[in-house]
């Protein structure tokens, strides 16, 4: 009888420990599409919206898509959103997208816009948002421009240069 | 009597936990499934055809150190990333480098011919070989190390896209799994992993 009341209490025992593993393989976790900090202003922009850190990512040979990044604050006191991208001189189109690292797997979605809150910085990086630029019409190689039309919410358009840097420009050591 | 009530809480026991575990059997990507990579190896072997088109046995690399990756080329950001980090982890080897080759796993068939690949690692200036298959061929080994994809119908210009498994597994010299490293592990992390396997 007292083998019977110990397997029963090791039964008892064992179950919390795969409930808890399990649960916390289901709560994995998942990074933020971008970070939201508040606005400290190092130059101001007429219409409130300043873009920095933007760079494209150099595409291997054979490829005939690749990435954009960059900071967007929004220095104004409204919410603003990006809603479209375009440079027709490097891609046939852009789209915007938002990888999400669940668990161990990397899911992509096309999103509609990137929202910007007012006095708030959308940032555009590996493992969050991203422009998709798709159908390259020329390899991109790092030293080249890329020249970006933004279209934001309320019919604001902005138009950048960002250079083209490899990946491995981005990755750290540590 | 005493044992007949042993047996009923063997069972009663053995029935929690088989319960348990198909209650939460991963259904979303379940190309594989979870392996239980603590008590349960992969095999040390599998077949594909590499970016040459000739074909290709895991065990060709015996005493090499492998970094084993699932993958395809048309992605934007995991798979340049991992590649980009191991670039940077050849460098941190410095002379053990030559000891490691990576291979990269496409799970997109349809679009990773082999004149693909080849390009796409060139492209990274780093020892390794590009795998495919027939979709068959390539689940069977996705699920012999528990990695896992799907691939998503999408309205995007870039087609379909796939969503995958971002571990990296660091196979030693004998082709037996040796460690999983995640995606967020760092250049440092992953080339101390393999100083330990090689010493």
């Amino acid at each position: 009888m007292s083998t019977t009341v110990f397997v029963l209490l090791l039964s008892l025992m064992l179950a919390p420990n795969v409930l808890g593993h399990r649960s916390q393989t289901k709560r994995a976790s998942s990074a933020g599409p971008y970070s939201i900090s508040s606005s400290i202003a190092f130059a101001r922009e007429e219409d409130g919206v300043l873009i920095s850190d933007g760079w494209v990512q150099e595409s291997p040979p054979s490829q005939t898509i690749t990435a954009a990044y960059m900071k967007i604050e929004n220095q104004t006191a409204a919410d603003i959103s990006l809603r479209s991208a375009s440079a027709d001189d490097a891609a046939q189109t852009i789209e915007l997208h938002k990888m999400e690292l669940v668990g161990s797997i990397m899911k992509m979605r096309r999103v509609e816009t990137i929202d910007i809150p007012a006095g708030g910085t959308a940032e555009l990086k590996p493992g969050g948002y991203h422009l998709m630029v798709i159908g390259l019409k020329k390899e991109l190689k790092e030293g080249d421009k890329v020249t970006i039309t933004l279209e934001f919410s309320g019919g604001l358009r902005k138009t950048i240069t960002v250079p083209v840097k490899p990946r491995s420009a981005m990755v750290k050591e540590g | 009597m005493k044992q007949v009530w042993r047996f009923f809480a063997l069972l009663l026991v053995l029935t929690f936990l088989t319960g348990f575990t198909w209650k939460h059997s991963p259904a979303m990507y379940s190309v594989g499934g979870v392996l239980n990579r603590t008590t349960k190896e992969p095999g040390n072997d599998f077949a594909l055809t590499d970016q040459n088109g000739k074909p290709f046995h895991l065990s060709q690399l015996r005493g090499k150190v492998v970094f084993l990756f699932f993958g395809y080329t048309h992605c934007p950001d995991a798979c340049p990333t991992t590649m980009a980090k191991l670039s940077q982890v050849y460098k941190l080897l410095q002379h053990d480098a030559g000891r490691v080759v990576t291979v990269f796993v496409s799970v997109d068939p349809g679009r990773d011919t082999t004149s693909v690949l080849k390009s796409y690692l060139t492209y990274f200036h780093m020892n390794s070989i590009g795998l495919t298959g027939t979709k068959e061929e390539i689940d069977m080994v996705v699920k012999q190390y528990g990695a896992k994809y799907e691939i998503e119908e999408s309205d995007s210009a870039a087609g379909y896209h796939i969503n995958h498994s971002t571990d990296l597994y660091l196979l030693d010299q004998k082709g037996d799994l040796a460690r999983t490293f995640s995606y967020s592990d760092s250049a440092r992390v992953i080339a101390d992993g393999v100083e330990q396997v090689i010493r």
